[in-house]
């Protein structure tokens, strides 16, 4: 006679075997309609073409208060403030094949034109370090002789990125403007304006269409004109100039790195791989509008601008400001490149957003600890006046010179800060938990653990050792990825020069 | 990758339920054996130790996937061990008899 | 009869060997000033004097200097802290020496160029070193090390250009705060329960020692650990300012050593043994004392004491796992040790404490001579 308990563990299993089959039987229906829906499925063209790399929700977060602190009056910032137009034009004055026009340091900051002039003698301590800079890229030529053989993949890798940027005659994709921008902006259009049912569908039209040439993340604002550079305009020369009417609102649109590259600056990384990603949608997103009948104008990267966007990406929302004076983003952190596109579209722009990054950033300064050259600033909250705009200060000219000495075969950049920083992580699981937590907790104790897991379970080199030998050990946050790793595939048995 | 194929992918999750399920039916049948009566709230006590555990050593390697092995390992140890001391207190709580109710 | 005096001559032994190596660590250590300064004095045809016992005037074919030797008194001992000035008495650099500090703090001071913040400043004048700012999570040693900088100005000053003392003061921060309170309750604890009796000591035990776990652990951080004694023995105070409760622990363990031949700090104050109660106490461990492992604590205690007599060095064999567990800062093999520590406390009672610490070790000696000396 079979025992009661028997026969009820008996049905027990029985009922319960039928129930878990009924739920797997719903769970492989629903793995399935995932699979057939999922645009990960799509190859070629992933998940980032369709926009789901921008897939941090920012409604929660939008604020309707300017995401800048302002102190006293602003003003827009000046051509000569851009290290790399500063810089220029001194390397083409030392270098002028005319000699009555050529410049040496001995001759001093007098005999420099305006605005340089002014520049610099408001800020000596700049001349002297473009000069420390000018040296150290004679060494870091004579240095790249002996570490060529380990990292010529890597420099091929970015060489060809960086051929892609200019040709026999100048910028490739897209064209440097010529004539006024109410000329050039306009250049090609052929019928009205496409009426739009509201602003709002133009903007998530053009957010869709950056999102299909590639852009991973895209938002919308009214163009400040603070952050229009005063003193130079491309197609006219260097001039003051007010900011066309016709740049109303800003196309801010985002890509990062490539992620195994960039966590190895700056030998293996490269700036040039997102420099030709966001020249080629820039330059399509121009054209596409301008098709379409609006006015267009790109700003896009190495030097191809009229505006800094940093600021202006805070503006559209994309992120907020970053200790080292980077836009840092909630999907892609601190390995955030932008670009923009001006335009006159009639378009609805996005709220900036706040999330915490700034906050973070008071405590964290992992950034200014590894920064090899100390150009970032350890005080605990912004307090660089810039413009009226605070922000933590960063020293543009010692960040420069790092440029010109680390393991390079030219100075292309050094990105240490952006693989140091905590918010530079890849969408898994992980991440996303930080992601979603941290801006919903108002104890910041999820911030606190954060920075705690960060700073004692992770390794970071010291400053020093990103620097090349004798003073450090051409170190990187992350190995090399193998397949920029020269001594993975090659062998040098001769004397390969 | 394992998970990103498409066959191999979906059949991994489905016998990772069943896996998980059967352990908390034989978990069910070892405690029985040991003569322990679980109340609901031991029981989701038990639960949430394991799910915690899962999530740790899931956490643990998917820093160490990402190349970070060193934080990957001490995450792995620093919670672990707190984990290990969590899952021996409990153990000893369990096995404490539930106190009954006074009407 | 033959074990017992085995058993005193190993102890007799140790002791003596302990003492051996102090004195031969003495003597092997012991350099002078002029030894110090030279790697810094380089240069062709090279002529030295000495100003004072910390001062020299260098001459060499590019230039003349002054080199000024001084100390700052840091968390792990003595910093040599070394000062280059041209003759006018202008700093050209500072330069840290020979020192004991935990390599993470100095190296913020050095990232964050610290010392560059005394260059161009004059030896001769007070006002200047206002604008030394200490660097934020280091101010300790920065603090330290300004001093180290104040002291040898107040010497140049004094013995080389006759000014009037007292002009350079350095900076004393007692810090005073809720861990010296800590310290001070335990011991009222312990006074209180010994003296009245009537709450159960095991009990009270427990609660001292998690309040010790959570605020001198956690919170402070301020355990005794084997390089502060270290160093006390080797001759070195740690300065009085900064160490005020590692000073009420350890005078208030010595005192009740003396008086009632028992192990307060142990029992009743360390943080870690407040972690290895709790454990216990939750996983029910088992508290049987492993016999054939007590010897693992007098032979590693002896060695660490010997070998960082020897060299000088009290961080070198300090191999207590306390920073480990309540700052995260501590070497890789540190950290093992600390997780195999962790895990063994799950099934057995204090395995630390019995069987590796070596503050517990010195102090059961203590008690152990006293008893010796003092039966009663």
């Amino acid at each position: 006679m079979p025992n009661k308990n028997d026969i009820s563990r008996r049905n027990f299993l029985k009922w319960g075997g039928l129930a878990g089959g009924a739920v797997g039987l719903a769970g492989s229906a629903l793995a399935g309609f995932e699979s057939g829906r999922d645009t990960s499925s799509n190859t070629g063209w992933e998940r980032e073409k369709y926009g789901h790399g921008q897939f941090f929700n920012r409604k929660p977060f939008e604020i309707d208060t300017s995401p800048h602190e302002i102190v006293g009056a602003t003003r827009r910032i000046n051509y000569e403030e851009n290290i790399f137009n500063r810089n220029r034009d001194l390397y083409q004055l030392l270098h002028a094949k005319d000699e009555t026009k050529r410049w040496t340091f001995k001759n001093g900051v007098e005999q420099l034109p305006e605005p340089i002039k002014s520049y610099y003698t408001q800020n000596p301590a700049a001349l002297e370090e473009f000069k420390l800079a000018l040296n150290r890229a004679k060494k870091q030529r004579t240095y790249w002789k002996d570490v060529k053989k380990k990292y010529i993949l890597a420099d091929a890798w970015s060489h060809a990125h960086a051929s892609a940027l200019y040709g026999k005659h100048g910028a490739r994709f897209p064209d440097e403007p010529e004539g006024t921008p109410e000329e050039w902006d306009f250049r090609g259009i052929q019928h009205e304006p496409l009426p739009f049912k509201s602003p709002g569908h133009a903007s998530e039209l053009i957010k869709k269409i950056a999102y299909s040439f590639g852009a991973t993340l895209v938002g919308i604002t009214k163009l400040n004109p603070d952050w229009v550079y005063q003193g130079k305009l491309r197609g006219v020369g260097k001039t003051q100039f007010e900011v066309p009417k016709h740049w109303k609102y800003a196309i801010v649109f985002a890509i990062p790195h490539e992620w195994e590259a960039m966590y190895a600056n700056p030998t293996y990384g490269t700036s040039y791989d997102a420099y030709s990603k966001l020249r080629w949608i820039g330059g399509k997103l121009d054209a596409f509008i301008r098709h379409i009948g609006y006015a267009a104008r790109p700003h896009v990267p190495p030097t191809s601008y009229e505006i800094i966007i940093p600021p202006l990406a805070i503006d559209a929302g994309l992120g907020e400001l970053g200790r080292n004076g980077i836009v840092i983003t909630p999907e892609l952190g601190a390995n955030t490149r932008i670009a923009a596109i001006t335009t006159n579209m009639d378009l609805e722009p996005d709220k900036p957003i706040h999330v915490g990054i700034r906050e973070f950033c008071n405590k964290c300064k992992i950034c200014a600890d590894t920064c090899p050259s100390g150009a970032i600033s350890f005080d605990d909250k912004p307090s660089y006046v810039s413009r009226g705009y605070k922000k933590w200060y960063v020293n543009q000219d010692k960040c420069l010179t790092v440029w010109n000495t680390v393991a390079t075969s030219h100075p292309r950049g050094c990105r240490v800060c952006l693989a140091v920083c905590p918010y530079s992580r890849k969408n898994n699981w992980i991440h996303t938990l930080a992601r979603e937590m941290d801006p919903r907790d108002p104890t910041g104790a999820v911030a606190t653990a954060m920075l705690a897991m960060q700073k004692n379970f992770f390794e970071y080199p010291d400053a020093q050792e990103f620097l090349p030998q004798p003073d450090g050990s051409d170190a990187t946050y992350h190995d090399g990825p193998e397949w920029l790793k020269t001594e993975e595939w090659c062998d040098f048995n001769t004397n390969w020069e | 990758m394992l998970l990103q194929s498409t066959i191999m992918g979906p059949l991994f999750w489905m016998l990772l339920g069943i896996i998980q399920l059967a352990f908390f039916v034989g978990l069910r049948l070892f405690f029985k054996d040991k003569g322990l009566q679980l109340s609901w709230f031991r029981w989701s006590l038990v639960a949430g130790w394991w799910l915690t555990t899962n999530i740790t050593v899931a956490a643990a390697f998917t820093l160490i996937g990402e190349n970070e092995s060193r934080a990957g390992t001490y995450f792995l140890a620093f919670f672990g061990i707190g984990l290990l001391i969590g899952g021996a207190a409990l153990w000893t709580f369990i096995k404490k008899p539930i106190k009954p109710v006074n009407k | 009869m033959n074990q017992l005096f085995t058993h005193k001559l190993t102890k007799g032994l140790a002791l003596i060997g302990l003492c051996f190596c102090w004195l031969v660590g003495y003597y092997l250590n012991k350099s002078s000033q002029e030894q110090r300064l030279e790697p810094y004095m380089n240069g062709d045809n090279l002529t030295f004097e000495s100003v004072t016992a910390n001062i020299y005037s260098i001459n060499d074919q590019a230039s003349s200097y002054h080199l000024l030797a001084t100390e700052a008194k840091g968390y792990g001992g003595i910093i040599q802290v070394i000062i280059k000035t041209n003759t006018a008495g202008i700093i050209d650099r500072v330069i840290l020496g020979e020192h004991n500090e935990t390599p993470s703090y100095l190296n913020k001071l050095i990232n964050k160029k610290y010392l560059e913040q005394f260059e161009n400043l004059p030896i001769t004048d007070p006002n200047y070193f206002g604008s030394v700012n200490a660097i934020s999570g280091a101010t300790t040693s920065s603090t330290a090390i300004k001093n180290a900088v104040l002291l040898a100005a107040e010497e140049y000053n004094v013995e080389v250009l006759q000014q009037e003392a007292g002009q350079f003061k350095p900076t004393i921060m007692y810090q005073f705060g809720l861990a010296e309170v800590t310290a001070i309750a335990l011991l009222l604890v312990y006074f209180l329960v010994r003296v009245i009796r009537k709450v159960p000591q095991k009990r009270m035990q427990q609660f001292a020692t998690l309040i010790s776990l959570i605020l001198l652990g956690f919170v402070f951080n301020q355990s005794i650990g084997l390089s502060r004694l270290v160093g006390m023995l080797s001759g070195w105070l740690p300065p009085l300012a900064i160490n005020l409760a590692f000073y009420l622990l350890l005078g208030s363990t010595l005192v009740i050593i003396l008086w009632k031949k028992e192990n307060f700090y142990c029992q009743w104050a360390c943080p870690f043994g407040g972690a290895q109660n709790a454990i216990s106490s939750l996983t029910n461990a088992n508290k049987k004392m492993i016999h054939q492992l007590t010897w693992i604590p007098k032979l590693f205690t002896w060695l660490a004491l010997a070998i960082a007599f020897l060299f000088r060095s009290p961080e070198l064999t300090d191999y207590t796992i306390f920073s480990a567990l309540f700052d995260f800062t501590a070497g890789d093999f540190i950290f093992i040790l600390l997780a195999i520590t962790m895990m063994t406390s799950i099934f057995l009672h204090r395995p630390w404490c019995r069987y590796l610490c070596p503050v517990g070790e010195i102090f059961n000696t203590l008690i152990a001579i006293h008893k010796a000396i003092l039966p009663k």
